[in-house]
C-alpha cells in the first residue's frame, strides 16, 4: 500500500521519474509551510492567551500570520498551477477523463495521444501539453470552462461522448511541429515556396482532417470524432 | 449604528487579530488537504482561499500598527459596559470625566457595586498584573464617561520603572479585592472566572 502511494508519487505508468521535480519539492513546501503556520497560530492561542495583541505575541504573529504566509502564496499558486498539468491530474476525475486516459496510454493504441505518448514526448504532462488551452492555465474563458466542467463532474452532468465547445486549434499541434523536418518535408504541409500552409495556420484545414483524430475512444461514433 | 460602536469599542484589534487567524488557519489547513490527498476539487478550493491569505496578512497588519498606539481615548454613555466580569482582557483604563460603576456579579445573576470611580481613577490592572487573571467584575459606566484605555506593554512600562506607582496601584487594589471577597464569600485568593449561571 505504501509502496503503491509512493510509486504513484514517483514514476508515471512505468516512466520512472527521480523524486525532486520542481512540483514535488513544492508540495513538500505547501505542505511543511502549512504546517508552520497552524503551529504559530496554535503556539499564540496557547502562549498568549487574552493578550493576543501585545509585546511578544505580535512577533509570533509576524510569522505565523504575515511571513509564512507570504510564502505560502507563491508556493502554493505554484503547486496548484504545475500540478494541473499533470495527466494524474486529468486522471482524477475518473468517471469522464478515463477513458481519455486509457487511450493515452494503451500501448498498442493508434490515436494521436497515444502515439505521442509512445514517444515520451512529455512524461507525466501528456494532457497539458496538448490541451494548453484548457482549464486553470488557459484564457479567462478557458478557466471558466474548466470551473463548468468540473461543476458538471461533481453533479455528474456531463453528456458522452464529450464534445468540445471550440475546434482543436491547430496552433497547439504547430507550436511542436513547425519548423521541424519531418513536418516540413510534407508536401501537404506548406505552400509553395517552403512554407507553413495558410490554411494550416488559420484553422481553415485541421490536422486531423488527414491525421488519426485525437483521442480513439471504443464506442464512441466516427462522426462524433468529426463533429467535434 | 450602535452595534458598529459596540464592534470598534473596547478590545476590538484582538476580535480583528482572532478573524486573521481564522483566515490564515482555513487556508493552511485546506492546503494540507489539497497537498495530501491531491483531489481536484480541494485544490481548487486552496487556489480559492488564497485570497484569504491576503486580507488575514492586511488584517495583521492593521492589528500591528494600532496596537503600537499606548492610549486610545473612548467615550461611553450611561448604562454601557466597559467590560464584564470574567472577560479576558489585559488593558488597564483611566478615567477622564464620568463616573463608573465596578460590579461583582453572583452566582444568582444578580450583581452588587463594589465601588465607584471618578475622573482621576484608573481600573482593569488586577487582571494584567496578576498574570492570566479574567476580570474580576464588571464595569459599568454610571453616566456619560471619557475613559483611556492604556496598552498592557505601556502600562507595564510604568509599573516596572516606578517604584512608588507600584506602591500605589497596591494599595488601590486591595480594598476591590476585599470587597469582592466579602460578596462572594470566598477566599481573597485566588479569584475565580465568572461563576456560570
Ligand atoms: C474535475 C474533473 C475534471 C478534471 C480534473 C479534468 N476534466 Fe476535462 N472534463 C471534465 C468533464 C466533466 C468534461 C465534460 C464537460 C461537458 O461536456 O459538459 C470535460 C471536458 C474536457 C474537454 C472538452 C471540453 C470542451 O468543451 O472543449 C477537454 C479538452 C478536457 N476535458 C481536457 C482535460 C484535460 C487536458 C485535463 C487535465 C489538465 C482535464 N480535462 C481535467 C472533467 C474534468
Ligand atoms: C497528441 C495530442 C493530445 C494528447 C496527448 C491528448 N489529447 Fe485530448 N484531444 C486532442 C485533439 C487533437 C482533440 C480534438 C478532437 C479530435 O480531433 O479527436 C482532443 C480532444 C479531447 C477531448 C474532447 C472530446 C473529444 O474526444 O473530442 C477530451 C475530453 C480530451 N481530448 C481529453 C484528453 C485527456 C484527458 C488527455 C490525457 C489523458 C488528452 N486529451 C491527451 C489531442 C490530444
Ligand atoms: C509537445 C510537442 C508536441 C505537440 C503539442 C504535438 N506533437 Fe506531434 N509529435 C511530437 C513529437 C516529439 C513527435 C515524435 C517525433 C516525430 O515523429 O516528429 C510527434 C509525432 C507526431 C506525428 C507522427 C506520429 C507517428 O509516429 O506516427 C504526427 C502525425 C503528429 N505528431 C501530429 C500532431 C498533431 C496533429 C498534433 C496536435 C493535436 C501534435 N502532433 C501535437 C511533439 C508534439
Ligand atoms: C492535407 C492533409 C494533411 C494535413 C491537413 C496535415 N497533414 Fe500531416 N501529413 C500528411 C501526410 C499525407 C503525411 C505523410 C504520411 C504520413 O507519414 O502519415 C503527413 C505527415 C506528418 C508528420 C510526419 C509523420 C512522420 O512520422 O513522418 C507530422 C509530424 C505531421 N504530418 C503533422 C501534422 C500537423 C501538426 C498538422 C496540423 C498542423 C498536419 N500534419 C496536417 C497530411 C496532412
Amino acid at each position: 500500500m505504501f509502496t503503491e502511494v509512493w510509486h504513484q508519487m514517483r514514476g508515471v505508468h512505468g516512466v520512472f521519474l527521480e523524486w525532486g521535480t520542481a512540483l514535488e519539492w513544492n508540495i513538500v513546501f505547501t505542505f511543511v509551510l502549512c504546517l508552520l503556520i497552524l503551529c504559530c497560530i496554535g503556539a499564540s492561542l496557547i502562549v498568549y492567551r487574552g493578550r493576543q495583541t501585545e509585546g511578544n505575541a505580535l512577533w509570533l504573529h509576524l510569522l505565523g500570520l504575515c511571513i509564512f504566509p507570504l510564502f505560502l502564496l507563491p508556493f502554493g499558486n505554484f503547486t496548484i498551477f504545475e500540478y494541473s498539468k499533470q495527466e494524474r491530474f486529468c486522471a482524477s476525475c475518473h468517471a469522464s477523463m478515463d477513458p481519455y486516459v486509457r487511450d493515452l496510454t494503451a500501448p498498442d493504441g493508434k490515436s494521436l495521444a497515444a502515439t505521442h505518448y509512445q514517444d515520451r514526448f512529455a512524461p507525466g504532462e501528456e494532457c497539458y501539453t496538448c490541451h494548453a488551452n484548457y482549464g486553470v492555465h488557459g484564457t479567462f474563458s478557458a478557466k471558466l470552462l474548466g470551473l463548468k466542467d468540473a461543476w458538471r463532474e461533481l453533479t455528474g452532468t456531463y453528456t458522452v461522448p464529450i464534445k468540445m465547445s471550440l475546434p482543436f486549434p491547430n496552433a497547439l499541434c504547430l507550436k511542436c511541429h513547425n519548423g521541424a523536418r519531418k513536418f516540413m518535408k510534407e508536401d501537404s504541409h506548406t505552400d509553395p515556396g517552403g512554407v507553413v500552409a495558410r490554411d494550416l495556420l488559420t484553422d481553415k484545414t485541421l490536422c486531423t482532417d488527414c491525421h488519426v483524430p485525437g483521442h480513439l475512444i471504443p464506442g464512441r461514433p466516427k462522426a462524433a470524432m468529426k463533429a467535434s | 449604528m450602535a452595534p458598529i460602536q459596540e464592534l470598534i469599542r473596547g478590545d476590538w484589534p484582538a476580535r480583528v487579530l482572532a478573524a486573521a487567524q481564522v483566515m490564515i488557519a482555513t487556508v493552511a489547513v485546506v492546503g494540507i488537504a489539497a497537498v495530501v490527498t491531491l483531489n481536484p476539487y480541494i485544490l481548487l478550493g486552496f487556489g480559492a482561499a488564497q485570497g484569504l491569505i491576503v486580507i488575514g496578512i492586511v488584517l495583521f497588519v492593521i492589528v500591528a500598527m494600532l496596537s503600537q498606539r499606548a492610549m486610545v481615548l473612548e467615550e461611553f454613555s450611561a448604562g454601557q459596559i466597559v467590560f464584564r466580569q470574567g472577560d479576558p482582557g489585559h488593558h488597564v483604563y483611566v478615567i477622564r470625566s464620568g463616573t463608573v460603576e465596578l460590579i461583582a456579579e453572583k452566582a444568582d445573576g444578580g450583581g452588587e457595586i463594589i465601588d465607584r470611580l471618578g475622573p482621576g481613577d484608573h481600573f482593569g490592572d488586577i487582571a494584567l498584573l496578576r498574570r492570566n487573571l479574567p476580570r474580576q467584575f464588571t464595569v459599568k459606566a454610571a453616566t456619560q464617561a471619557h475613559i483611556f484605555r492604556i496598552s498592557p506593554s505601556g502600562f507595564v512600562q510604568l509599573y516596572a520603572s516606578l517604584p512608588e506607582f507600584r506602591e500605589y496601584l497596591r494599595q488601590r487594589e486591595e480594598p476591590h479585592l476585599r470587597r469582592l471577597a466579602a460578596v462572594r464569600k470566598g477566599p481573597t485568593q485566588p479569584l475565580g472566572p465568572k461563576p456560570p449561571k
